[in-house]
């Protein structure tokens, strides 16, 4: 019976600041969401089926800085990016409410905007493993096969500048998608579900829609067109539909907007229920 | 902020908390003094109530509370514990790594916060297991976890919100033992039950809740009332009893019993007993016991 032969001791010491406690959380939850098999699983297809056979293609002289090349690249890697983010984050808040472990975090000095901060820059590092570090592999390469030339650089600095923000914008909508579901159902199975959902339905009730009316505009209601017309707008390609790229911009911002508003009740709003 | 230097573990005036029609917490105003305290209720008396609320976890209808001298908003966490009542464990950390890791998330630097965790995981008696997931824990071994979350950081006040529940005679014992060594290294444990003998084993004070009401708060020792001898003998009881209130005890008689007050002496008592040729044929050791107080308490109160 090792508990009779250890006594309760002290501690003294000085405490990390709270910034550094912040750190502790963050990088806690980007290390188990990388350790998760699902998550190397869902990495591997991706990388698999899309990077890898682009790689080559990325050092090709016509494909190198051609914009058309990397909206592909985001247009292919669409349905990709929507189960690796059902994958990584649909537990991300829905875990700590279900197992309760939430009491926990919120009795350890880690405030309710802390957590939620945590929470979010954890999914976006996440996601930028599958949105932003692709480009980013596949523009140095070019760069590298192009013989690091500065003028080729500079000429086509843009293209990297298309890529990383249209990158962030599929990060930051995913990261506020995420965490809005998983804080609203506390189940992350219902959330990796009502992830794929929005997807799937938005884009069948616009293909229904058009089907009815035969009118551009409905395309606004698909999650997935919306960030074709932003990307074409970035990448500066013609837009495939008729209404201006503005509204696909401010309908993924009212969608942000909405999750956001949905995590602020859930968390700050709501009684804790334990 | 800084805490400020008082003898209460935590004050509440006016407080309530309800949900709809329900007075979880209705008009409670307490100063709890540091040291071991029972918070004793019937299951939905609102003790996890008050206790969620003084930490911060849950609002307050109505009134204010300060803990540790820090008044509603300016909690200062380091210094507090919490064990939970219910199940908050995630079940695919390993015990020291979750353990550790609510260290560091309340400032503990990462090797004090892994060294730490072996100590407590040691005392708390938990050997190789300590390496498994929690997901494949007992409900004794998950009660140890939740202890040893609580301790990681040494705070100073440490509530224990049904620390008991769901574990064999063995396992309750040994968990009020730890709570017993925690409280005697000097932390002021708040120990939440609706188990009488659970506070008796481990408390100086006691706090009686039912339906949110506040029934009483005082030392376990007023609350049980002082001690008392009964005896009855064969002789002379007048002699004997003046001689045994001559060695300055407060000797009543009733009926057939003689009456004495306090701890008592059996050499004191034999001695008077020889010096008025009597014999004791009945010698007992009284006092209240909590479960008699308490249910004259929350029967009255439910009156």
């Amino acid at each position: 019976m090792s508990r009779f032969m250890a006594r309760y001791s002290a501690w003294t010491g000085k405490r990390t600041s709270k910034r550094k406690r912040l750190m502790v959380f963050l990088s806690n939850g980007f290390k188990s969401t990388l350790r998760s098999k699902w998550t190397i699983l869902a990495l591997a297809i991706t990388y698999g089926l899309i990077l890898v056979p682009r790689l080559f293609m990325a050092m090709m002289p016509g494909q190198r800085f051609n914009p058309n090349f990397y909206f592909t690249l985001f247009d292919e890697m669409g349905l990709f990016i929507i189960l690796y983010s059902a994958v990584v984050g649909s537990g991300i808040i829905a875990n700590d409410w279900n197992d309760k472990s939430i009491v926990l975090y919120f009795t350890k000095g880690l405030s309710k905007a802390g957590y939620v901060a945590g929470k979010l820059m954890i999914l976006v590092a996440s996601l930028s493993l599958i949105t932003i570090l692709p480009l980013l592999i596949l523009f140095s390469l070019g760069l590298i096969s192009s013989n690091l030339t500065f003028d080729l650089l500079r000429d086509n600095i843009w293209v990297l500048a298309a890529g990383l923000s249209m990158g962030l914008y599929q990060t930051i909508f995913l990261t506020f998608l995420i965490a809005g579901l998983s804080s609203l159902l506390n189940d992350r199975r219902y959330t990796g579900v009502a992830l794929f959902s929005s997807f799937i339905l938005s884009r069948l009730v616009s293909d229904i829609l058009y089907g009815l009316n035969g009118n551009d505009m409905v395309r606004l209601a698909s999650i997935q067109d919306n960030f074709t017309m932003v990307g074409t707008y970035l990448f500066r390609l013609d837009g495939i539909y008729s209404f201006s790229r503005y509204y696909s911009f401010f309908v993924l911002l009212a969608i942000i907007l909405i999750m956001a508003s949905i995590v602020y009740y859930n968390v700050f709003i709501k009684e804790l229920r334990t | 902020m800084k805490i400020s230097n008082n003898d209460y573990a935590f004050t509440t005036s006016g407080l309530s908390k309800s949900y709809g029609y329900i007075h979880a917490v209705n008009d409670v105003s307490i100063n709890v003094k540091k040291g071991s305290i029972g918070l004793l209720g019937p299951n939905g008396a609102g003790k996890s109530t008050l206790i969620k609320t003084v930490l911060g976890l849950i609002r307050p209808t109505d009134g204010s509370y300060t803990i540790l001298g820090i008044p509603e908003g300016g909690l200062h966490l380091d210094e507090i514990g919490y064990m939970p009542e219910h199940d908050c464990l995630p079940p695919d950390f390993t015990a020291v790594g979750f353990v550790s890791y609510m260290g560091k998330l309340c400032g503990l630097p990462a090797h004090v916060a892994m060294e730490r965790t072996h100590e407590v995981l040691d005392f708390i008696g938990m050997d190789e297991a300590r390496y498994r997931k929690i997901k494949s824990f007992s409900t004794g071994m998950k009660q140890k976890v939740k202890l040893a979350q609580a301790l990681v950081h040494d705070p100073g006040l440490l509530f224990f919100d049904e620390p008991t529940n769901g574990l064999d005679p063995d396992g309750r014992m040994e968990m009020l033992d730890l709570i017993r060594d925690v409280s005697s290294a000097g932390k002021t444990v708040i120990l939440s039950t609706h188990l009488l003998p659970d506070v008796e084993y481990v408390c100086d004070d006691v706090i009686i809740m039912n339906n949110g009401n506040l029934i009483l708060y005082d030392t376990l020792d007023r609350v049980l009332g002082k001690k008392h001898v009964v005896l009855r003998l064969k002789g002379d009881r007048k002699r004997f009893v003046e001689a045994l209130s001559s060695k300055g005890y407060q000797v009543s008689t009733d009926s057939g019993n003689i009456l004495v007050e306090g701890e008592v002496s059996s050499n004191d008592v034999f001695e008077s007993a020889i010096a008025s040729n009597a014999q004791i044929r009945y010698f007992s050791h009284h006092s209240n016991s909590l479960e008699d107080i308490f249910l004259k308490m929350v029967g009255d109160d439910n009156e």
